[in-house]
């Protein structure tokens, strides 16, 4: 089940030791599980299964 | 004097007119209207004269930069300037940040003769709404002062319409070039990521920043263009290779050019009615231009523009989580509720988010086989009313964040007016690195309309004097 946002977004919102005001809170609490399940959406691409991120690392400065 | 930098640059060399004349005028609509308006957050008036001055004499000298010499431009307040410094519009922004001195793209211009009159207004940190809480002015739309410029790029787009100035550098990381131009009936270019390098800018999105051009016209952002693409090692994300030649393809023609639509009109819910026929009028144009048009449909639509708005909102969290934890009530409410969406969003979609992205740039590219521009609305309606913003219904609306997570070439030009006289634009889309292509068709289509050359009705009077 996925987990409850009223219980996530604070407990995420503590982690990062950010305060918003409850009304704040509310709102993210309201718009997460859209977002979720927009992100959610990126692992139904079936192209990206075995894809390599589009990150690049140089060990040279 | 609601000129072109073209025409300007014409004007300054048959004596029509001089850059303090130029300059003159432009601090004189300021003066006039930026109360009004607000465009600017700092103005640099005798500085500005100053080198107005300095290249009149260098014209009368025979010594000629090229066409942004006594052109008088705006920087948008998150870029560095030799002037003054720089607030992206916020209280928290330490203000010894900027003290390294112009930003390459600003040094750049500066070398090409441009006038830099002042700092213009942002969203703060380029993300967010205005907000009437904080000690900064509201930008407001000079085609309807009760609706919004648009952002972040606010107060280049509304002073390049005003005419408070002739062109003006904004950045772009989710629409903020794209959209105030279109929203403000200008031409804004974002072109393909790392063509120009972004040190000394304020970030908001690594891999998503772009600083660009916004001017009346395609010739003019190909002008300015010329002059801000180039290498820089200082910013990591910068390209190093040869710049084209933009402004020599400006033929006009389009003969033969294979130009996709995709109209995007099930991807938001505030199309205005008139967009089918102001779009269709627009690609009219196109092909009498000489294109080649077929319909299109953007891959992965929906999921790249998800990456855009969740991945910058990651990438800004990085950079601005110490401030949030200390200075939560500094920011501005739409900035600080916006950028606290990164602290939500777990680090292995923002992985799986450049692995779509991957995926997504292969099939923009097969797509590009097919055609060679692509062209969309730039949003689904005009300005928001400034009463009834809201950072949902303005993304809703914008069909720009898809580019910023493929990194392609994409320029706004107005395409004409809702019924309500607000501004539509054309997003016009290249492979990347071919900027050429895109300034080339918007010129094309400038060449057979005058959208572009439209005053608001609010400084009419005084542009025309």
């Amino acid at each position: 089940m996925p987990a409850d946002p009223a219980v996530l977004v604070p407990a995420l919102l503590a982690a990062a030791d950010i305060t918003p005001s409850p009304e704040e809170v509310a709102i993210m609490i309201a718009e997460f599980p859209g977002r979720a399940a927009a992100l959610d959406a990126l692992y139904a691409v079936p192209e990206a299964r075995y894809e390599e991120p589009d990150l690049v690392y140089d060990a040279v400065l | 004097m609601y000129m072109t930098i073209t025409d300007a640059a014409a004007a300054l060399r048959t004596g029509e007119t001089t850059s303090v004349a130029l300059t003159e005028a432009v601090i004189a609509v300021a003066d006039a209207h930026d109360g009004e308006l607000g465009v600017f957050l700092a103005r640099y008036t005798d500085t500005a004269l100053a080198a107005a001055a300095k290249a009149d004499a260098e014209l009368a000298a025979g010594i000629d930069l090229g066409p942004l010499h006594g052109i008088p431009l705006g920087i948008k307040d998150i870029i560095a300037t030799d002037e003054g410094e720089t607030t992206a519009q916020s209280l928290v922004l330490d203000r010894s940040w900027g003290d390294m001195g112009d930003a390459p793209v600003v040094a750049r211009l500066r070398a090409a003769g441009a006038v830099i009159t002042g700092k213009t207004t942002t969203m703060e940190y380029a993300i967010g709404t205005p907000d009437p809480d904080k000690p900064f002015p509201i930008p407001r739309n000079p085609w309807s002062t009760e609706h919004w410029t648009g952002g972040s790029s606010s107060g280049t787009g509304g002073g390049v319409a005003a005419g408070m100035f002739l062109g003006g550098l904004g950045t772009d990381t989710g629409g903020s070039i794209r959209f105030p131009a279109t929203n403000c009936g200008i031409t804004g270019m974002k072109q393909t990521f790392g063509r120009v390098p972004k040190y000394g800018c304020v970030p908001l999105g690594y891999s998503f920043d772009h600083i660009g051009p916004m001017a009346r016209s395609a010739q003019d952002c190909a002008a300015m263009l010329a002059v801000l693409a180039g290498h820089d090692p200082r910013d990591a994300t910068s390209v190093d290779r040869p710049v084209d030649d933009y402004l020599g393809g400006l033929t006009g023609s389009l003969e033969g050019v294979r130009i996709g639509v995709d109209p995007l009109l099930t991807h938001s819910s505030q199309n205005v009615p008139e967009l089918t026929a102001v779009l269709d009028a627009a690609v009219a144009e196109l092909r009498a231009a000489g294109a080649v048009v077929s319909t299109v449909e953007l891959p992965l639509y929906a999921e790249l523009k998800t990456v855009t708005m969740v991945g910058l909102a990651a990438e800004a969290y990085a950079y601005h989580r110490p401030d949030l934890q200390s200075r939560w009530f500094d920011y501005g409410a739409g900035t600080r509720m916006a950028v606290a969406t990164g602290a939500l969003v777990p680090a292995g979609d923002y992985v799986q988010m450049q692995r779509v992205r991957r995926v997504g740039k292969r099939k923009v590219a097969e797509l590009f086989a097919d055609v060679d521009l692509i062209v969309t609305p730039t949003s689904a309606c005009g300005a928001a009313p400034l009463a009834k913003l809201t950072f949902d219904d303005i993304i809703d609306a914008l069909h720009t964040p898809y580019w910023n997570a493929m990194g392609n070439p994409a320029m706004s030009v107005p395409m004409g007016f809702t019924t309500d006289g607000l501004p539509l634009g054309l997003q016009i889309v290249g492979r990347p690195f071919e900027e050429a292509a895109v300034f080339a068709a918007g010129h094309a289509y400038q060449q057979r309309t005058d959208w572009h050359l439209r005053a608001p009705a609010l400084v009419a009077d005084l542009l025309a004097a």
